[in-house]
């Protein structure tokens, strides 16, 4: 073993030209199969994320298909009551959107109470409310997507009281802005923020604290309630695993239970399983003509070398010392090769910002999969001394003196 | 230069195993350089084809001010209820838009289209609450499936067709709470409609309790209001251009509609467009480095190529062949091995991607593009031409004797 090594590096040293190029070409081979493999995960990475939890945002509720005022009685019967699109539902405890968010499918619920309450005697419109629970910074993201959605003013931060937060539509309607004062049964709201109309699983036009939402509630009804809500928020784990959410949402909320949310989960589960399927199959077709690239570039190199086998064969060499021989440069060759190839790769996917030219967040840094450098540089080093092994072979199947004759 | 063609033939010929090697390491480069950018660029643009339009949706209309100077307005200038019943999006009172709005909209270059929308909120017929009517142009723009409901969301029953304007479809959770079915009748207003279908769409911009052709909602409104309003529309639905046209698509509308007018969307359209653009710029970088590496590896095989005959060069120098005679003839070799494997490679690659599973594959189809083909064909000869003239060069530089001494 000592002795192949031995001898293969003399022969590398003494044809530095060909050994350049052998090495060359697994230095290319096993960088282009690295930066490749890590590019195409590094695209499925930042394609999932950005789609993650798109869409996967949706509300439970149960329909009060009696029509008997959702287990309250609203003194306004007529013009109040716990409508959610104009449907009215009814009341469950808060513990099942506990018991929601324990599904597996869920990454979070939160409570939500929303009515419709008429304004005033004087003015008999009837505005929306949806009380959510501000200390959950998750409902509060899915009420009002990002802080982004707020077109003026802030959100409503845990702790806060006695105040509300505005769609934008109702804001120009009513012609609020933010540090107005609504009333409800003589007690003052400020306006703190308001939210850009955009699609939301629960549309209200007056969101509060889920605490002064109960209250809200109390003032309009014959028997004050504690603890009940109209609506589960719920986020799903994933795009991918949304559908199941809903399933387990309605499953939870038992009869006349539904659903409702977005559309576009279904599009988003299907684009990140699109460019998954896609980076992998490119993964393994890289993986695959590479190897066979080296096996190919291996072969051409030593049947170049028949005569050099031919001479060999004429001094004395046995068969079995050839092979060692051929074996040898090419574990050594692809070794050293392999090697300069991964460490090349390494150095310019840490020195290059590839998170950013791929469009990914600033925070985005590349990391490596270990299982694609190890491997991409051993299955390289095993497809060189197999492609040395089997040309060898082929090499030697001639006789010494037919390839001298070919000199 | 004949001769430099008949030698390098008669030369391919007679090495034949070096010939097969050098064609099969090219097949390689072809195929790879083929294959990898294809399946990039199919992941990339199926993954579009998915994405494209999700969330370019939205709802445009103008709120109306629920006070004007000293005085409350109604919703509508309603005969029956006038602080409930009235032309309603959002839940807030909405201005008249005019015909020749929509136009405006429809010839926005980041519109596809445009349609009217008609919602107005009635008095419930069954119990006390309101109920919230779409009335759709089935005319011919084809916009309400994206924004409002779509045939494939029947539960039950048939999708209006234009002229059914005695026919409706209701929202599944509306039918469930009324207990209504296909077939039945619903009063509403003055008149009873026959219930053409149960639909359940996911959450959209023109979100209502019941769809109707907008002809047959008008001549509903007609008989709410005291005054009759001329063929009102008081919405558009939009269909953005594409996800990417989305914001573009907005500032348009606002500029038509005016400054207080307000459009409903959804906010997946953002990760969409991120996820877009990862793949996008994926597909590129892998195309770059899959063209640099295969470059460079098409000229380590020439290169490897030129160095191993190094022997044969130093015998056609001794025989007296001229320096550019022996550049002539490996470049025409090189040319040789380098058209055929990427020929080869290119067929090579067709075949394997036509064997790859047909989900893969968008309605772009199996497709491969020109300028990857052409790199496909290029890539082997170019490399090998590079790598022939600088590795020839060098050789046929070298003394004659020198390199037969080293032989």
């Amino acid at each position: 073993m000592r002795n192949m090594i031995g001898y293969a590096w003399k022969e590398t040293r003494r044809r530095k030209g060909r050994s350049m190029g052998t090495m060359l070409g697994y230095l290319v081979a096993v960088a282009f199969l690295v930066i490749t493999i890590t590019f195409a995960g590094i695209s499925r990475f930042g394609a999932a994320e950005a789609l993650q939890y798109t869409g996967a945002q949706f509300i439970g509720i149960i329909y009060d298909a009696g029509l008997e005022g959702g287990g309250v009685e609203f003194r306004d019967a007529g013009k109040e009551g716990l409508l959610i699109y104009n449907n009215p539902t009814v009341l469950f405890p808060v513990s099942l959107a506990e018991e929601v968010g324990r599904s597996p499918n869920v990454r979070n619920a939160a409570p939500l109470l929303t009515f419709t309450v008429r304004t005033d005697e004087y003015v008999e419109r009837s505005w929306i409310l949806s009380g959510f629970d501000a200390s959950d910074m998750e409902s509060v993201r899915m009420v009002s997507c990002s802080a982004t959605d707020i077109v003026e003013g802030r959100l409503i931060e845990p702790g806060d009281s006695d105040v509300v937060l505005l769609e934008q539509t109702f804001a120009d309607a009513e012609q609020y802005g933010v540090g107005d004062i609504l009333y409800f049964d003589d007690r003052e709201f400020e306006v703190v923020g308001i939210l850009s109309p955009g699609i939301r699983p629960v549309k209200a036009d007056i969101y509060m604290t889920l605490d002064d939402a109960n209250w809200v509630l109390n003032t309009r009804i014959e028997e004050p309630v504690h603890g009940v809500i109209n609506a589960v928020l719920v986020d799903g784990a994933s795009s991918l695993a949304n559908r199941s959410a809903m399933n387990d949402t309605r499953e939870i909320l038992g009869f006349n239970s539904s659903t409702i949310g977005y559309g576009c989960f279904s599009p988003a589960g299907t684009a990140i399983g699109i460019t998954a399927r896609g980076m992998q199959l490119l993964g393994l077709i890289v993986f695959i003509t590479i190897l066979l690239l080296v096996m190919s570039s291996q072969y051409y190199s030593v049947v170049e070398r028949d005569n050099d086998i031919g001479i060999l064969k004429a001094i004395g060499w046995s068969d079995r010392n050839v092979v060692s021989q051929v074996i040898g440069e090419s574990f050594l060759h692809s070794v050293i090769g392999g090697l300069a190839g991964v460490a090349i790769a390494t150095f310019l996917i840490v020195s290059f910002p590839v998170g950013q030219w791929l469009g990914l967040e600033e925070s985005f840094t590349a990391t490596f999969d270990p299982l694609v450098l190890i491997a991409g540089f051993f299955l390289t080093v095993l497809a060189g001394v197999i492609a040395g092994f089997i040309s060898a072979l082929v090499s030697l199947r001639l006789k010494p003196a037919e390839i001298l004759r070919k000199l | 230069m004949r001769d430099s063609l008949r030698y390098a033939v008669k030369e391919v010929w007679r090495r034949k195993k070096r010939t097969a090697g050098a064609i099969l390491s090219y097949f390689f480069v072809g195929a790879i350089v083929v294959v990898v950018s294809s399946l990039a660029g199919v992941t990339r643009d199926t993954a579009q084809s998915v994405l494209w339009n999700v969330g370019a949706h939205s709802v445009a209309y103008s709120p109306r001010l629920t006070i004007y100077g000293c005085c409350i307005q109604t919703f509508a200038t309603d005969k029956y209820d006038p602080d409930r019943e009235g032309f309603v999006v959002n839940n807030a009172p909405t201005n008249i838009i005019s015909e020749e709005e929509i136009e405006l909209i429809r010839q926005s270059p980041y519109v596809l289209d445009a349609s009217p929308y008609l919602m107005f909120r009635i008095r419930s017929f069954l119990g006390s609450g309101e109920w919230l009517i779409g009335g759709i142009d089935l005319t011919g723009h084809d916009v309400y499936p994206y924004t409002v409901v779509a045939k494939s969301q029947v539960v039950e029953g048939e999708f209006i067709e234009h002229g059914e304007d005695n026919r409706i479809m209701v929202e599944d959770d509306f039918a469930g709470t009324y207990g209504l079915e296909v077939g039945s009748e619903l009063q509403i207003g003055d008149f009873a409609y026959e219930i053409a279908a149960i639909v359940n769409p996911p959450l959209r911009p023109g979100k209502a309790n019941i769809y109707m052709s907008l002809e047959g909602l008008r001549e509903l409104i007609e008989t709410r209001l005291d005054e009759i309003a001329e063929l009102p529309i008081n919405a558009v639905l939009i269909e953005s251009l594409g996800a990417r046209y989305h914001d573009q698509a907005h500032a348009d509308i606002a500029s038509i509609l005016g400054s207080s007018s307000r459009i409903t969307s959804y906010g997946c359209y953002q990760p969409s467009m991120m996820a877009m653009g990862i793949n996008d710029r994926t597909a590129w970088i892998i195309t770059g480095i899959v063209i640099l590496c295969m470059l460079l590896v098409a000229m380590k095989i020439q290169y490897s190529s030129v160095i191993q005959r190094r022997f044969d060069i130093g015998v056609l120098k001794a025989i007296g062949w001229r320096d550019e005679n022996v550049v002539i003839q490996v470049m025409t070799e090189a040319s040789i091995y380098g058209i055929t494997g990427g020929i080869a490679g290119v067929a090579g690659a067709f075949i394997l991607i036509h064997l790859l599973p047909g989900d893969l594959f968008g309605d772009g189809g199996r497709s491969v593009d020109n300028y990857v083909v052409f790199a496909g064909l290029l890539l082997p000869v170019a490399g090998g031409l590079l790598a022939g003239i600088l590795s020839a060069f060098r050789a046929a530089r070298l003394q004659t004797a020198d390199i037969l001494r080293k032989a």
